[in-house]
This record gives structure tokens, C-alpha cells and sequence, in this order.
């Protein structure tokens, strides 16, 4: 079975992989930029506040939210690899070939870079709540996980499914090469 | 008479398209349009290289050639 060239989903799909892989880029650039930022503002190496009082809530525990900083960029980084693969495993579809061993491993490793996202989501976000009960002690900051967060750990999981399933399709196909 | 699955551990699937063909005096072409195979799949059957044969196929080239299964395969132990 060969796939036409120019699958209209498929060429959408490559295009918002691309765009998010963009996207990825310029969100773990700019979480750095701002990292450098809130370090040399706080050792006081820019112009600016030198009363600590006077710098932003952000900027009153440097190493923590530096941590979240780094936390985020490393999920942008995470989620950059993800789209890598996807588009991989786009480019494969469209040229009619999807059933090949990479895509197994390419899909697996989806599913794990995923997960690790969503660790690194929970994390930040818990990174956040202790930040912010730091700066604000009487706040009542929590991090609650709502049903809907799941929605990432349950493609996680259909994702480790998908990819017994396309190594299932390659041995197939492997199978079915050869035969006449 | 090529042989094919040589990596079964010495078993030998021999095809005898070949000399089906020469004795019907067939060409390849005419037979993988009897059979509706395309040219290239037929020919992966008749050099050997094909790694199994569907019984439709079987049926189809046994009925053009008017041959039995047992004439356009051979089976041969590996002697070495």
C-alpha cells in the first residue's frame, strides 16, 4: 500500500512539526536569555535594583527559579527531539513506507521523551508552587493535577502501544518482502 | 533451476520456472500477463530470490503453464 505524495494530512502535520520544533527553539532561547538575565540581575552585575526588596518576586531566589528556568528549557529540549522523530515518522508515511523497524524505535522513543516531558511539567510546576510559598508564605500555592493533565501520560501510553504495534506491522512487512 | 530459502539450514526450495518456460516456450513477459504478476515479481520468483509464494499464485502459474505444484518446485537437502 503506498500512501499519495500529497497527503494533505501529512503535509500539515510535517509543516506543525516543523513550525513546533521552531517554536521550541525560540521558548528554550529565550528561557535562557532569561535565565542569564535573573543571575546577573541578582548578583547585582546589571544596572538596576540593588535593594533585594526592590527586584522582582522572580529574582528574590535566583537559584530556584534559575532551576525552574533550566527545568523548562530542558522540556523545550525534550519536546524539540519529539517533534524531530514525528517528523520522521511523517516523512516515512508519505513516502509510502511506514512499517520499517525505525518507526517502531522512533515511536518508542516518543513515547519515553513524552513522559519525560510530563515529569518535567509536574516538576516545574511544584518548582513554582515551593517558589512562589517562599516569596509569599501566607499564599495557599498548590499544584493540583487535574483528570485533564492525564491526557499526556495516556498518550504516553497509547504511544508504547503504537510502537508494539509498528514493530508487529515491520516484521510483517519484512514477511511480506519477498514474497510473490 | 534456482534455488531459494538457502537460509533454512541447507534446505533448498528449487523453482523450475525456467525450464517450464523453455518447454512451453513461454516468455516471462507472456506468462506474468496470464498470471496478472508484474514482470519484476515474477522474475524474483524464477531467479530464486522470492521468500514464499502464495497459493494463488501457485494456482495461477500452474493453470497457465498446465503444470502441477510439484513441477515448478523442487525441494534439495544441502550436501555440505
Amino acid at each position: 500500500m503506498t500512501l499519495a505524495k500529497d497527503d494533505v494530512l501529512l503535509k500539515l502535520g510535517k509543516v506543525i512539526a516543523l513550525g513546533l520544533q521552531a517554536l521550541c527553539v525560540m521558548g528554550g532561547g529565550g528561557f535562557f536569555l532569561l535565565i542569564v538575565f535573573v543571575t546577573l540581575l541578582s548578583q547585582g552585575m546589571l544596572p538596576g535594583p540593588v535593594d533585594a526588596n526592590a527586584l522582582p518576586d522572580v529574582t528574590r531566589y535566583p537559584l530556584l527559579t534559575a532551576g525552574i528556568g533550566v527545568t523548562i528549557m530542558a522540556n523545550f529540549a525534550v519536546m524539540f527531539f519529539f517533534f524531530g522523530k514525528m517528523r520522521a515518522l511523517i516523512e516515512t508515511a508519505s513516502k509510502g513506507d511506514p512499517f520499517i523497524p525505525d518507526n517502531a524505535q522512533r515511536l518508542n522513543a516518543m513515547a519515553w521523551l513524552l513522559l519525560g516531558s510530563q515529569v518535567l511539567t509536574v516538576l516545574v510546576g511544584e518548582l513554582r508552587v515551593f517558589n512562589m510559598s517562599l516569596i509569599d508564605p501566607q499564599s495557599e500555592n498548590t499544584f493540583d493535577i487535574s483528570p485533564g493533565d492525564l491526557t499526556g501520560f495516556l498518550i504516553v501510553l497509547v504511544l508504547f502501544i503504537l510502537a508494539r504495534v509498528f514493530r508487529h506491522g515491520a516484521a510483517m512487512r519484512e514477511d511480506l518482502d519477498g514474497t510473490v | 533451476m534456482p534455488p531459494v530459502n538457502d537460509d533454512l539450514e541447507g534446505a533448498r526450495i528449487m523453482v523450475k520456472l525456467d525450464d517450464l518456460l523453455h518447454a512451453r516456450r513461454m516468455t516471462l513477459t507472456e506468462l506474468a500477463e496470464r498470471v496478472g504478476l508484474t514482470l519484476a515479481n515474477l522474475s524474483i520468483l524464477k531467479t530464486g530470490k522470492a521468500k514464499a509464494i502464495r497459493f494463488s499464485t501457485l494456482a495461477a502459474i500452474c493453470r497457465e503453464l498446465e503444470c502441477q505444484p510439484g513441477d515448478l518446485l523442487g525441494y534439495k537437502a544441502d550436501e555440505a
